[in-house]
């Protein structure tokens, strides 16, 4: 095993070959296998609320107010895995590739982020991921658009979210103004700028990191989840949480049924997150507008192994679902 | 030290200290509280949506801004715990560095300070807080309880005027900061950086209401009152101006808590 290097070259040379992924991302290991040594697998992972979307309804995992939403685009800049032994921090792995990279159409088996070789066969107890300010160093998917790269690199975006929400029903509420009107169907495309580093990855069951066996692949995943832009909360711990989506209905100020950053920016938090169906202490910031309710929120999506929890930026993060 | 469950146990959660945290020395803690002066005020008017509405009385049409002078700020301070982990909650800090259990009422437009309460600490650092605005909700409780110190039950009484051009009329809001279930805190998690030592340990808690009442959009209270001569306005607890008292309160302007170790009391 040798000591961490930085491979953005590797990266870099691979970039024609992307599509083969296995070749990305590999730092720290040796050229001669230790004995009792594994290979570890990183894949990136969608929870299925970005794919499939998030249903209206009374469930845990429904948004409570009706609105059903469907995400036509959910692109991440994602990169800098991570693996390391808190005990014995040289030597660790670490890739220094970026992807960006389109959620919504990720293979069954997940985007392989990063393949570390030649790893000692025991607990790997840090493991950890950023999701970033994209850059041209990134390595842009097929599933993204060269417009839509372009635009993430430009704008040193993090996250591209495209999407519609819809509700038979529905209604925008400009807070503070004039009467309701009626709105079935709300737009929103929102380029956000939010690197967040992920660290000290646990599964669900607690398990820190990544417990490796000797001659065998271990996969694991990076999970975004998709459903936080809809908390109702900023959650510590295990309390329950709604998902509401009423609030970026009510930011179309302009009543054009789609929501720019500009409108959820001109929208003070305290129009669009009444209390009590809205609580947003805890937040890792302070939530003057609905754009900081969307920063806020996408700081928080980064997960591990579906349901397992990652620090943010080195603070705790936690919630039931 | 001890989860909020166990606040009633004052003794059992000293001894829990000493069992449980070897090593570290328990010191007594003094708890401050303090206001700032804030005088008048300038509100900005905010930029009208566009297109802007026909504006007509009750609502203030001319240009400017408003003075706001705050004659009341009572607010309920407490428990409070502070927690070694970057981030605070029931569940990410189940053990605090250092507590109150008390809860005192400070008058938030006096920079004056008066005694809050007694706790205790632990040697170390606490990076995260979470406390209460006297009003809890221990997981024995079935609702949040006012605390018998908190000013007419409530988190923060506010009274106060605010003049713009010919318009003035007086306001008030009792502001009731809760937490949103049982264990759960009014406050769940706030950056703090505090490093106790001992062998005494005072911490100041320092409120601005003039900071929690700058993002109230008067022009909005000015439009909602029933007329022109409508002089008394209440905020109701679904109102707008209530709920921006609220977040500044439990998330955008949050008190700041400052303290030091020293050799003496």
């Amino acid at each position: 095993m040798t000591k961490k290097r930085n491979d953005k070259t590797i990266a870099r040379a691979a970039l024609p070959l992307v599509a083969m992924s296995a070749l990305i991302g590999a730092c720290g290991g040796d050229d001669d296998a230790p004995a009792g040594s594994g290979i570890v697998e990183v894949r990136l992972e969608a929870e299925e609320t970005i794919p499939d979307g998030i249903a209206a309804g009374t469930g845990a995992e429904n948004i409570v107010d009706g609105w059903s939403v469907e995400y036509t685009k959910y692109i991440v800049a994602i990169g800098h895995v991570e693996l390391a032994r808190a005990a014995t921090p040289d030597p660790h792995f670490h890739s220094e590739a970026e992807f960006v990279v389109d959620m919504t159409s990720l293979p069954p088996t997940g985007f392989q982020l990063a393949r570390f070789e030649n790893v000692s066969a025991e607990r790997w107890d840090e493991f950890g991921y950023e999701t970033v300010a994209a850059s041209a160093a990134a390595t842009r998917d097929p599933s993204v658009t060269q417009a839509d790269y372009d635009e993430m690199v430009a704008g040193g975006l993090t996250y591209l979210i495209e999407g519609t929400m819809t509700k038979s029903d529905g209604e925008s509420c400009v807070p503070g103004g004039a009467a309701c009107r009626a709105a079935i169907s709300i737009s929103f495309r929102l380029g956000v700028p939010v690197p967040t580093v992920f660290s000290d990855c646990e599964a669900e069951e607690g398990a820190p990191g990544v417990s490796v066996a000797a001659n065998t692949t271990t996969s694991v995943n990076a999970t975004i989840h998709g459903d936080h832009l809809f908390f109702s909360a900023f959650p510590t711990g295990e309390e329950a949480l709604a998902r509401r989506a009423q609030w970026l209905a009510n930011a179309d100020t302009n009543g054009d049924n789609t929501v720019t950053r500009a409108e959820l920016e001109a929208a003070p938090a305290a129009g669009l997150f009444p209390a009590p169906d809205y609580s947003l202490t805890g937040a890792p910031f302070a939530i003057e507008d609905g754009w900081d309710f969307v920063v806020a929120q996408l700081k928080t999506q980064g997960h591990f192994q579906g349901e397992g929890e990652c620090l943010s930026d080195g603070m705790g993060h936690d919630h039931a679902s | 030290m001890s989860r909020r469950i166990e606040s009633c146990v004052w003794t059992v959660a000293f001894a829990l200290i000493g069992c449980g945290q070897t090593g570290q020395e328990v010191y007594p803690l003094r708890v401050e509280g303090a206001g700032t002066a804030t005088g008048t005020l300038i509100v900005p008017t905010r930029a009208p949506p566009d297109p802007a509405p026909v504006c007509a009385p009750p609502c203030e049409c001319g240009s400017g801004d408003w003075e706001v002078t705050l004659e009341q700020a009572d607010v309920a301070f407490g428990p409070l715990y502070l927690c070694a982990s970057v981030r605070a909650g029931p569940e990410l800090c189940p053990e605090s560095i250092a507590e109150m259990l008390d809860v005192g009422v400070v008058d938030a437009l006096d920079p004056a300070p008066v005694l809050l309460g007694a706790g205790q600490a632990l040697t170390g650092r606490a990076q995260s807080a979470m406390w209460d605005y006297g009003r809890s909700w221990l997981l024995t409780q079935t609702e949040v309880v006012p605390d018998p110190r908190a000013p007419g039950g409530h988190s923060l009484v506010l009274r106060g005027t605010a003049t713009k051009g010919p318009t003035s009329f007086r306001f008030a809001a009792d502001v009731d900061v809760d937490a949103s279930e049982a264990g759960l805190y009014g406050v769940q998690s706030a950056p703090v950086t505090r490093d106790f030592a001992g062998p005494y340990e005072s911490l100041s808690v320092r409120f601005d209401p003039g900071a929690w009442v700058s993002g109230i959009d008067f022009d909005a209270v000015a439009c909602g009152r029933a007329s022109a001569s409508e002089v008394d306005v209440s905020f109701a607890r679904t109102s707008i101006a209530y709920n921006s008292l609220y977040i500044a309160m439990n998330n955008s302007r949050l008190p700041t808590l400052v303290g030091q170790s020293s050799a003496a009391p």
